[in-house]
């Protein structure tokens, strides 16, 4: 179990290890959100479609992946970093390590049906 | 040949980096404050599989151009499969950097934290093992 940090330097080093975790469950969630939306608007894949297809798509979609993951952590660190915030730092820290393995694999199944 | 090199590079850092990414997860389960040795596992990690994305990236479109129609030609599912892998090549590359930085940031009495690290070193690793298993299908079913 953390410990709540006494030292201001080291709650604010838990808050960014906070944001950061957040950071990489919140964008590898938007990536794969992005790609079902554009799946359930474009219909099935056509291989034409894909051997043209440049990979522009690709990199909007990380960069928005990335931009929505920088937000959530900003918002965790902002919620983490405040006086009161060391009690949230465990709670947050049980639920990422928890949510992360099978969010990998709902990912994995979900990437591999709507490739 | 250089884009055959470049493919064969990124297929064994990406066989090194599900390796790599396995030690962190082993490594940080108890939540102990990383020692010296550690620090250098969790930057080398987050480094390789970050180069072994990074190639990919980079040769992608010269693949694009010159092999994945011949992949399609072959077996329009292992085409698909290709799609697949680069969807979570994207995940496991930003797992590993949040759990690297993460590692590297938390505090000595920060436990949880590195616990949920090496979860999130644990599922970066096993998408890796997925990743390096569709491109090993897809470079045998057709390559540069």
């Amino acid at each position: 179990m953390t410990q709540p940090p006494t030292r201001p330097e080291d709650a604010r080093r838990t808050a960014l290890s906070l944001a950061a975790l957040t950071f990489g469950v919140t964008s590898s969630l938007a990536y794969a959100a992005q790609r079902v939306f554009e799946r359930l608007r474009g219909g099935a894949g056509d291989p034409l479609l894909v051997v043209f297809d440049l990979h522009t798509a690709f990199y909007w979609r990380a960069a928005t992946a990335a931009w929505w993951g920088g937000v959530a952590a900003i918002l965790v660190f902002a919620l983490a970093s405040r006086p009161r915030g060391g009690a949230l730092h465990d709670r947050v820290a049980r639920v990422l390590g928890l949510v992360v393995v099978p969010l990998a694999l709902v990912i994995a199944v979900t990437m591999w049906r709507l490739p | 040949m250089i884009w055959r090199v470049l493919e064969s590079v990124h297929g064994h850092l990406g066989v090194l980096a599900v390796a790599a990414l396995l030690h962190p997860a082993i490594l940080l389960r108890r939540g102990l404050p990383l020692s010296r040795g550690a620090r250098w596992s969790v930057a080398l990690t987050t480094l390789v599989t970050l180069l072994a994305f990074g190639l990919g990236v980079g040769i992608y479109e010269q693949y694009r151009a010159t092999v994945k129609r011949g992949v399609f030609l072959e077996s329009r599912a292992v085409g698909f499969l290709f799609e697949t892998k680069e969807h979570l090549g994207f995940t496991v590359a930003a797992l590993a950097l949040a759990a690297g930085v993460a590692a590297w940031l938390a505090p000595p009495a920060a436990v949880s934290v590195r616990r949920a690290c090496a979860a999130t070193y644990a599922a970066a690793a096993l998408l890796c093992a997925v990743v390096v298993a569709l491109g090993t299908l897809v470079a045998s079913t057709h390559g540069f």
